[in-house]
């Protein structure tokens, strides 16, 4: 079967000061396929996202459009040309309705120049259904959850009409019902003969829905594979221009002797207003304890509550005596850390450096007199970006140049700079690469080998059942069972994060 | 090959730094042409103007850094230079019934001034921080009340007549240098250095670049805009009580045509109105520029209305230059 080819590039090349993103990138892709495209982090894929929609411009090189040249100058002529994108950093705007972000910039105007609010309405709804979600049109996207917003991102650019779409990680904010879902919209879309490029770091998702695979690194295209002529251990060993070993570090062997009887942290009858109802727990000494639910269950909500973020009933208790604690900055008094879910919003500066990033918790005690002892500072970031193998061309650069697993290892350092007793990190390896994510794994054992406390909370069952002890899984608000590291089943943890008994008895 | 390449990296560098470019420009072009320009005369008059809104520029700089704005700023300056003439004349003695007229010594004048300055900028931060309210609103709000009360003290009269200290520190020179040129740079080193090297200036900055991560970072974000807002009326009120001694009095019309062009020269400067981003150097080049413009269209001859419409566009171009630069050094956008 003869398929044509609806989107070319030719020798696409962009560099920016100092990095040299895209390299002579000869990229096809056919009319209604699945096209899946990885790399590490930094191969080179958000640029060329950028450059295939029209938000950057390259240095050289060309894009075809049916065989067309087109030197796409904006993001609305990329869009009419039937290009459309769901961004991974969603572009979505809280403070408007989901109707309203659907349609924002390409409204449906009726006669007299005024909107046609009810057409919008009705084509909203249809696109929504037949992406198979119902969520009200009138809500402000601020209300929504991170997977109903992934969602709604969905429907604005579907409603673009596009034939060629991309999705740019579009499963890491959603949990495994609704990324199989998406997958069914996927194949909807190819069958309707859209051509969707895929960008992933999960490959087991790529060997699931892709067509073709095309592999990128250090800004080159490595290769362009059918994916029925490739295994998973082959793209992994093309990503990484050599062969891995294992995708997680060693599992810490759990010395109980390493993890003492003595409580850190009790919580007791916490509950969040709608969210997290009579929730109760301890955390001890050394220990890593996992708090594993599907996204939405509570888990951010919890971490949130305890470093005095959100307001919660209950007791927060730290080595027995109990507290109040009303904001992060009591929090950390009492040495309790967050790296808070949501790394571009809530974790990074990012438009001072990396060494401000990571060594402004030192501040307070770098001063001499009023005055803080860069120098000294400097010191002990330099040793912990050297040691956490943290990929910047100075400490001076700045922080929203560096790649996500390298924001991410910054923002795990602060804290390694600044040791707290108890360190809670809500989706630590969320839309990072394997190889940073194995460098934060291998963090978090360090952490807890020296008595840290922490809290891991994931949606990825792989990662909580690998680098915790324990477990909590949390089902709507509530913990609903407790195991120790490789007592039970994937399966059955699975089954119980997704609300078990309860499932079984409708 | 090799003079094209040294010429490409000097552009780049010029258009990295445009303000100071701009400012070169502007002295050295004037200087070429008009023989006024690089008189004694007209360098100490451009520098004593461009001292009381450079002072008062720093001072705006701070909320600017943390995403916020303050209004108010013009009003706490001719509030203070106001209260400050007013109490030299009439020399507020500690009793009104007594004929003895016990005058407070200028340096607890010049201190009860700085107080309400601070108290003025303190107030800004209390309704921002705690009634969370935005401040363009709030200021804009303070702003309505400091102007009423600049005026019902005299009854829209100016005040004249202030003391030989007050003079000398508003009007003096040392060697032919304004003292509030003096003043002025030694702010702007103290701003300069609590911005970069001290814990409230580090803070200032993280706040300004994002203000979630600055609050799950433990950083107290109700004391920093306190801070900031409280540091930009007490240099407000600094030079207030300069210009009361350069003007040999008070006047509550030194806030008109002031509030802008103090914004403006902190834009100019580099300071990104989103906030976290601005130096002290910067601001101090907004500011010469912007006093330059005026004092070249003096000497050129223009009248003060058409200067306005000449001074709109030079900002604007101004900042499209700025823009143009972060483009083209591929900061994005």
């Amino acid at each position: 079967m003869e398929k044509t080819v609806i989107l070319e590039t030719k020798e696409l090349t962009k560099s920016f000061p100092g990095v040299c993103a895209l390299k002579a990138v000869n990229l096809v892709i056919m009319e209604g396929e699945v096209h899946c495209i990885v790399g590490m982090n930094g191969a080179g894929k958000s640029t060329l996202i950028k450059l295939l929609m029209g938000a950057l411009m390259p240095d050289s090189g060309e894009i075809l459009v049916e065989g067309e040249s087109v030197r796409f100058l904006t993001p609305a002529q990329a869009q009419a040309k039937g290009i459309a994108c769901v961004y991974q950093e969603l572009d979505l705007i809280p403070d408007l309705d989901v109707v309203e972000n659907v349609w924002l910039n390409h409204e449906k105007v009726g006669k007299r120049f005024l909107l046609n609010r009810r057409a919008m309405e009705q084509e909203t709804l249809s696109l929504l259904s037949s992406i198979g979600v119902s969520i009200p049109l009138n809500v402000q996207i601020r209300h929504l959850t991170v997977s109903e917003r992934q969602l709604v991102a969905l429907a604005r650019a579907l409603s673009f009409k596009p034939r060629i779409l991309i999705m740019d990680e579009p499963t890491s904010a959603l949990s495994r019902i609704e990324q199989e879902h998406l997958f069914n919209i996927v194949r909807q879309l190819r069958n309707n003969k859209i051509s969707v490029i895929y960008i992933s770091h999960r490959l087991e998702e790529i060997m699931d829905i892709g067509d073709r695979v095309t592999v990128l690194r250090d800004g080159q295209l490595v290769s362009t594979k059918d994916i029925n002529d490739v295994t998973k251990e082959h793209i992994i060993e093309m990503m990484l221009g050599r062969k891995l070993e294992n995708e997680f570090p060693e599992r810490r062997e759990v010395v109980l002797s390493n993890i003492s009887a003595e409580t850190v942290l009790s919580v007791r009858h916490l509950s969040i207003a709608k969210k997290v109802h009579d929730v109760s727990f301890d955390l001890k000494h050394g220990e890593i304890l996992g708090f594993f639910g599907m996204v939405g269950a509570g888990k951010t909500e919890i971490l949130k509550a305890l470093v005095g973020a959100i307001k919660s009933k209950g007791q927060i208790m730290i080595e027995g005596k109990e507290l109040q604690i009303r904001s992060p900055i009591d929090a950390l008094r009492h040495g309790i850390g967050l790296i808070p879910e949501d790394r571009k919003d809530e974790g990074i500066l990012s438009e001072l450096s990396v060494m401000e990033n990571v060594g402004i918790v030192a501040y307070h005690r770098a001063r001499r007199m009023f005055l803080i002892n860069f120098q000294y500072v400097e010191k002990l970031v330099q040793e912990y970006v050297s040691s956490l193998d943290i990929k910047t061309p100075s400490l001076r650069q700045l922080m929203r140049n560096l790649s996500g697993g390298n924001q991410q290892k910054a923002i795990v350092a602060r804290w390694l700079v600044e040791r707290k007793h108890i360190l809670l990190l809500d989706e630590p390896t969320r839309g990072i690469d394997v190889n940073s994510k194995a460098d934060i794994y291998r963090l978090i054992f360090q952490l807890a080998a020296e008595g840290i406390s922490i809290i891991v909370a994931s949606s990825e069952l792989e990662e909580i059942t690998h680098i915790c002890d324990r477990i909590l899984i949390i089902y709507d608000g509530h913990i609903v069972r407790e195991v120790n590291a490789g007592e039970v089943s994937n399966e059955e943890i699975l089954f119980e994060a997704t609300g078990g008994l309860q499932y079984a008895y409708n | 090959m090799r003079t094209t390449e040294r010429l490409q990296k000097i552009g780049r560098l010029l258009l990295a730094n445009s303000q100071y470019t701009i400012l070169i420009l502007f002295i050295v072009i004037p200087a070429l042409i008009l023989p006024q320009f690089l008189t004694i005369g007209n360098i100490t008059n451009v520098l004593s103007r461009a001292s009381f809104m450079g002072i008062m520029a720093i001072g705006l700089m701070f909320p600017i850094l943390i995403g916020g704005m303050d209004l108010s700023v013009a009003n706490i300056y001719a509030f203070s230079s106001l209260i400050f003439a007013y109490w030299q004349h009439y020399q507020i003695s500690l009793s009104s019934y007594d004929q003895i007229n016990l005058m407070f010594p200028l340096p607890i004048l010049i201190l009860l001034t700085l107080m309400i300055g601070i108290g003025l900028g303190l107030l800004n931060g209390v309704i921002i921080a705690f009634g969370r309210i935005p401040d363009f609103a709030a200021t804009l709000g303070t702003m309505m009340v400091f102007t009423g009360m600049t005026y019902a003290i005299t009854q829209t009269q100016p005040v004249f007549g202030v003391s030989e200290g007050a003079r000398l520190l508003g009007a003096g020179s040392l060697w032919s240098v304004p003292i509030p040129a003096f003043i002025w740079l030694a702010i702007a080193i103290l701003a300069h250095v609590v911005l970069q090297y001290t814990l409230l200036g580090r803070n200032l900055y993280a706040v300004g670049v994002n203000r979630k991560t600055a609050y799950y970072l433990g950083i107290d974000i109700i004391r920093v805009q306190l801070a900031a807002y409280a540091i930009s009326g007490f240099l407000a009120a600094t030079a207030g009580i300069l210009v009361a001694g350069w003007l040999n009095g008070g006047d509550p019309r030194v806030a008109e045509n002031m509030l802008l062009p103090t914004i403006a020269s902190v834009v100019l400067g580099g300071t990104s109105l989103v906030g976290g981003k601005g130096t002290v150097l910067g601001t101090i080049t907004g500011v010469l520029i912007m006093t330059l413009i005026t004092n070249i269209l003096n000497l050129i001859g223009i009248p003060p209305f058409p200067q306005q419409i000449v001074a709109g566009l030079v900002i604007i171009l101004a900042l499209i230059l700025q823009r143009f630069q972060r483009f083209y050094l591929q900061e994005g956008w």
